[in-house]
């Protein structure tokens, strides 16, 4: 049965959660215990993963992401809480990395991906306005220039040459 | 806010390094993996200035690239989006 097709059930009532569990539970505890490198911890952290699902499920929206995603989400937000908690980040992220499920990300690649989107995010914010809009509507969001110069409301020259200028200092400061 | 980007002027690179550069910016934002020295190739005169653009245009997008794999394109740019407020702590 599909991912997509279990949540459905589950959400509807016509499947039982620990359905649900059974089946994302090894991946949720596998991505933990590569970053807590503790068992009684991973098996802790992956209960409150389960938890804080059953809680949210019903806000769960496939249209924002898929289900793994959103899990993913849930099991970082929940790791990183743990990390600050103790005031230590995990040990070697890129060495997680390599280690990385073989079809989909797992929790060490959405916490790996989440710190270098925050990343981002905090860069972009230092830019102006213009040179923030023209690098996120032609890079992040694949527009053409012209249509990234029409948002901006300035010429398509104006909209490349800012986008340049933001590549330059996201260079500079990722 | 409008108006002021309206009045925007475009300094330091002339017609043709920007045109470089936006090709150069497509065709990494499409996959093509673009070869930096034939882009600058078409440029000569303008290749040590152009060439930490296209650099950032590569290293970036790798950057990009790697948000891409794990997040879908819309997720992407919701996350990212600059009208979104960062966290309160």
């Amino acid at each position: 049965m599909p991912d997509s097709e279990l949540v459905v059930g589950v959400i509807e009532g016509r499947i039982d959660f620990a359905e649900l569990r059974r089946r994302f539970e090894h991946v949720v505890f596998g991505g933990i215990f590569r970053l807590v490198k503790n068992r009684p911890d991973a098996e802790e952290l992956t209960q409150r993963v389960f938890v804080r699902v059953f809680e949210w499920l019903g806000r769960f929206d496939p249209r924002r992401a898929s289900f793994r995603t959103w899990l993913y989400e849930i099991t970082t937000s929940i790791v990183m809480d743990y990390f600050r908690a103790r005031k230590r980040a995990p040990e070697s992220l890129d060495a997680m990395a390599e280690t990385q499920l073989p079809t989909v990300a797992g929790p060490a690649e959405h916490f790996e991906a989440r710190r270098k989107r925050t990343e981002l995010a905090r860069a972009l914010r230092r830019l102006s306005p213009i040179e923030r809009g023209s690098f996120f509507g032609f890079r992040v969001r694949h527009l053409p220039w012209k249509m990234v110069a029409a948002e901006l409301g300035c010429t398509e020259r104006a909209a490349q040459y800012h986008c340049e200028v933001a590549l330059r200092k996201l260079r500079r400061w990722l | 806010m409008r108006g002021k980007l309206e009045s925007t002027t475009v300094p330091e690179k002339n017609d043709r390094e920007l045109d470089v550069f936006a090709e150069f910016a497509e065709a990494e934002r499409d996959g093509k993996n673009p070869d930096i020295e034939e882009y600058l190739g078409r440029v000569p005169e303008s290749a040590a200035r152009l060439r930490p653009s296209l650099q950032a245009v590569v290293e970036v997008g790798a950057l990009i690239r790697k948000l891409e794999a794990v997040y879908s394109a819309e997720e992407l740019a919701r996350l990212l989006d600059p009208s979104r407020r960062p966290k309160r702590r």
